[in-house]
Parts: C-alpha cells; structure tokens; sequence
C-alpha cells in the first residue's frame, strides 16, 4: 500500500485550475522528485495534500489517502494533528519561514510539546538532539539563537530539524535549496538524502533545479500548466524523455548548450486563465503537435514510463504515431 | 575550547529585549523622560507616605494660602492651599493614584479587547471581520472626547464610568493597529510554515503572530496613556469625571478656575503636573518607537 495515493486532484481558484487532475503515489522510504517551471502547480499541490489552501481556493479529489486514512473524511482538527506529526514540510526560504520572536529552541520544543508525550529537560534532549542531527555545531547553545542570527545554510538546517522533530512518514521539501550557493546547497541536500535513509521516510523533492532531481531522486514527475506530463523513474527520463516538454526541458540546461549562441527554448509561454487551450495544454508550443492534439486532451498513460502525449517521443525523440 | 565559547559569547547579537533597551536609552531625551515619569509612579503609589496633609483635610484659617516661596507662604503648605484651604502638594499626590490609575486601567481595558478584535477582523476577514471593522468606522466617526462625553451620558459621571468612558472612545486605534500588523504578517512564511507543523487558529492568533506585532502596539498603548490623562482631565474639567472631593488633577483643575486672577498657583500646579506627566509619556513613547521599529534598526 502507498505512503501517498492521490487520484484526479483539482484545486482550483475561481475558473483558473492551478492543479488540474493529479495523480501521485509515494510510497514509504522513496524519493520522488517533482520538477517544473514557476507557476505549473506543485507547491500549491502540495498545500492541497496538507488541507491549508485558503479560501477562494477549492480542492477536489477522487481520492486522497495517507497512510491507509482518507484526508477527505478526517476533521480538520484531525487533519491538523497529521501535520507536524506524519506530514511535514520544508520551505525555500527558511529564513522567513521561522518565526522572528522566538528562539530555535522555543520553537523546536513547542512542536516537541504538541505533537509528543515528551516532557520537561526530556524535550530540552531531544531539541539537542534534533539539532545535532542536522548537523549543527555547538547545539546546546544554538537553542538560545533567533532566527536573525542564523545563516541562511543554518536556518534551512534548523527547519529540516523542525520538520523531523517527529519523525513524520512523509517529508515534502518545497525547493529547499533555491534560496542557497551551490555548497550549502550541495550540504543540505546530502543532510537530507542522509535523514531519509535513516528515518526511511517518504520524501517528495519539489524544484526546478533538474540537476538536483538527478542526484537525489528515484523517481521524477514532470509538471506542466498543472498537470502531471510525464513520470518516470531515473535515469531514463534524462536518457528517453517521452513528453516534448520534458524533452524540452532538458534540452534547456545550459550544459546541453555547448557552443549554441542562444539556449534552446521552446517558443510562448505557459497559459495562463483566459488562454487555456482546449485540447493539449501544450499543443500551441509543441512541435509536433497534430490536429488531434488541439482538440483533445490526452490523458496520462503508461505504467513504469506514464507520459500524457498522443504522440510520445521515442529514443531518438521523434514522435511515434500510432 | 572554552576560549572559542567565550569568544562566541562576545560577537554574540544581544537578545531583542536587550538591544531595545540599548536603543531606548541611547536616547537621552526618553531616558529622562523615564526618570521623571518613574518618579511621578513612586510618588502616586506612596502617596500615603509622602503628602503631608489628608487630600481633603480643610485648613478654614489657611485658604488660599501661596506657595511656600511667596513673602504670605506657609513653610506647610509648600505649594499652597485651594480654595477650601485644602494642602495641594497632598491632594496632587492623591491625585495622581486616580489620573494615573485611570489612565493605565483605560489603556488596558482598551489594549485587551482591541488587540483581540483586531486579530479576529484579520483572521477571519469575511463576515465577523467586516462586521468588526465597520463598528470601528462607527465609533472613529464621531470624536474621541465626544464618544467619551456620551458614554458617560449613559453611564453617569464617576471614577469607574470615565475609565469604561476612556476606554471605549480609544478602542478602535488598537483594533485598527493590531488588525493592520497582523494582516501584514499572516502571509509571511512563518505563519505559513506554523499552519504546515499543525497550529491551530489560537495558536496562529497569539503564539505565532501577535508577538510579531507587539512593537507598534506597544509604542501606541505609551502613547494612549498619555492621550488618556488628557481625556480624564478634561472629562474631569467639564464635570463629568471623578467628582469632588476626590484628588484628581482635572477636577481640581476645574474647581480652581475661578481663582486664576487672585491665586494663580491654584491652577498652575495642577495643570503643570498634567503637563510634565504628559510630556514626559510622549518622550517615552517616541524613544520606544525608535527602539522598536525595524525599519531604524541596523540588521
């Protein structure tokens, strides 16, 4: 059974779908990445999976389950208790995302207190301990810290150790690394690849940084407009790409670039509320897109390999009719 | 080691507490502002101890006696008598017990509810919110003295009837401040990332956010108080405040008035006093608005 299993996700704001019919399963112990550009959905998929899309948001599902529970069904008081404890979360900008007016060790030592049985100097052990498993030097003195003290490698530190105060099934990391140079970078992304192991939780990686999927993901979904595009298990999406988007991402990385005077792109940009087309969402950018195409939607097809394209690209990334 | 820790210790950043304090009292103007404020506290408080006649005690031979320095002073009664021969250095010690007391007992009766109403206008900003901000309009729409002056219409003259009074009027500045600062805060990440650990709407209302919005709301509750000790004096003035005998500095502002040509120092000492406290509540406010705003202070 899934860590995760969610089926024909919406969350739409107004007439605009932000996620349009996602599907996903994470199971214990895997890493999934979920890559895409700005805009194309994750993050607020990822607030929908935790019940904290506000108002106007609306979230429809067929199906989201954790861990054998149906979120739908839960109260929101129990929703709540699941986050923290079995769900937790890591921001891209760790700096703002801990509060200003108390100490790391405040705030360590108040998840502690909500969501554990612990209690007195055994919470002040675990927060140290906490601390020292991210890797912090000196923990026992950093717990006296605010937030303004910390770098922005060490705030990010500090959040992971909050997130894993409680050991949850389930990790999503929200561009974790975004707001950091390439050496905490790599650091923070070592840390976390290490607390997955150890802990065999469920980790969902949300980036747009491909070259980190690479390293630390089994396997990799793609999104585009809101929709899942394609999901396939490393390497072979780097090595067959099968949607023209995915192919054109990687096409995009510089180092694939070598010598070209301009980065390849694809032409247009994503659609946005009042231009979304009818058939594939990518049909008026796609290169190889038909007639078929323009009038209707594909569905996401496929079983190691699930890609949402009429015509998926083969190895050599010419489009297969059939 | 031990060397390195030490060394951490002295590049360490003060605490929040600590650096305002710093800022505070590189203001030299606040931190006198402090003093005379403290002291007027100390002498208010001990009133009993200092003053050395009953407030409404009546020396029938000693009426209007002049200050002590005048060539008709009386060494007893250092700053003089009233009209009704009544010692002015002890009824302005009393005094301050009730101006005082009223003013710190409006600002917290306003500070609580309005810092409470405007966390539920930010947080649940649809129907309850707007219900909250539009009876704020109301009451912001007619002004604060004339609010005052109608709840104590209602409520009828009286020290506990001008503190409800006071409070009422100023209500609406807290909830606007806090409704403002914490609609500011709620989409920082913080918050975001407090909902994500499994916070609660009371644990997000006080916990998360308002501490983050204690700055502005500190510098506008000093800055009440003092706004406040004009409005007691002045309901006092008109009558509608405490009433006499009762020392309260307003009052006995209002029953001297009669005697402004012949004996000036009836009237002086006590408007003097509202003077001095009020200024000295001002002084105090802006050196915390300084020490407490982010924007001045250096990262």
């Amino acid at each position: 059974m899934s860590l995760l299993r969610i089926r024909n996700l919406r969350v739409e704001f107004g007439s605009f779908p932000a996620v349009d019919g996602l599907d996903l399963d994470v199971e214990r112990g895997e890493v999934l990445g979920i890559v895409g550009e700005s805009g194309s959905g994750k993050s607020v998929a990822m607030l929908a999976i935790m019940g904290l899309v506000d108002a106007p948001g609306r979230v429809t599902a067929d199906c989201l389950e954790f861990d054998g529970q149906d979120l739908l069904r839960l109260s929101a008081s129990a929703r709540r208790k699941l986050l923290g404890r079995d769900i937790a979360m890591v921001f891209q900008d760790a700096q703002t995302s801990l509060d200003p007016a108390y100490t790391v060790g405040d705030q360590l030592k108040e998840t502690l207190r909500a969501h554990t049985s612990l209690r007195s100097t055994a919470i002040t052990d675990r927060a140290v301990a906490l601390l020292e498993m991210v890797e912090i030097p000196d923990p026992a003195r950093r717990l006296h810290t605010y937030p303004h003290q910390l770098s922005g490698g060490m705030s990010q530190r500090v959040m992971i150790a909050l997130a894993i105060a409680c050991q949850p099934k389930l990790l999503i990391a929200d561009e974790p690394t975004t707001a950091l140079d390439v050496i905490v970078q790599a650091q923070v992304m070592a840390l976390l690849a290490k607390l997955q192991r150890e802990q065999d939780m469920g980790l969902i990686l949300i980036t747009h940084d491909l070259a980190l999927v690479a390293q630390a993901a089994r396997r990799v979904g793609v999104m585009y407009a809101g929709q899942m595009v394609e999901q396939q298990p490393l390497p072979a999406l780097f090595d067959t790409p099968r949607h023209p988007y995915t192919r054109a991402l990687i096409a995009a990385i510089p180092e694939h670039n070598r010598g070209a005077t301009r980065l390849s792109a694809l032409p247009g940009i994503v659609p946005g509320q009042f231009d979304r087309p009818s058939g594939c969402l990518l049909s008026p950018r796609c290169p190889h897109a038909v007639e078929r195409c323009r009038s209707e939607r594909p569905a996401l097809l496929g079983e190691a390999a699930m890609v949402r394209c009429f015509t998926p690209l083969d190895a050599q990334g010419n489009p297969t009719h059939g | 080691m031990t060397t390195d820790m030490r060394l951490n210790a002295d590049i360490a950043p003060p605490s929040p507490l600590r650096s305002a304090w710093l800022a505070f009292a590189a203001n030299k103007g606040a931190l006198a502002a402090l003093i005379v404020f403290a002291v007027m506290v100390v002498a208010a408080l001990g009133a009993s101890l200092f003053a050395p006649h009953d407030p409404v005690e009546q020396a029938r031979d000693h009426l209007l006696t002049p200050p002590a320095w005048d060539a008709a002073g009386i060494r007893a009664y250092l700053l003089g008598t009233d009209e009704l021969g009544r010692d002015l250095v002890s009824r302005l010690l009393y005094g301050g017990r009730i101006s005082l007391g009223i003013a710190f007992a409006s600002v917290l009766l306003s500070t609580l509810p309005g810092t409470a109403l405007g966390l539920i206008a930010a947080f649940f900003p649809r129907a309850i919110g707007t219900a909250i901000m539009r009876l704020m309009d109301l009451m912001l729409a007619l002004p604060g003295l004339l609010l005052a002056l109608c709840v104590v219409a209602i409520l009828g003259p009286g020290l506990f009837n001008t503190v409800i009074a006071i409070a009422i009027s100023t209500l609406p500045n807290y909830t606007r401040l806090v409704r403002a600062a914490t609609l500011a805060e709620i989409p920082r990440e913080y918050v975001t990332a407090s909902r994500v650990a499994g916070a609660g709407p009371l644990r997000l209302m006080f916990l998360t956010v308002l501490p983050n919005c204690m700055a502005p709301l500190i510098v506008q509750s000093t800055l009440g108080f003092s706004s406040a000790i004009i409005q007691t004096a002045a309901l006092g003035f008109l009558g509608l405040g405490v009433q006499p005998p009762m020392p309260e500095w307003g009052t006995m502002l209002a029953s001297a008035r009669a005697y402004t040509d012949s004996a000036p120092w009836v009237v002086t000492v006590p408007g003097l006093t509202i003077l001095i406290t009020v200024l000295a509540v001002n002084l105090i406010g802006d050196g915390l608005r300084d020490a407490l705003d982010p924007k001045l202070k250096q990262a």
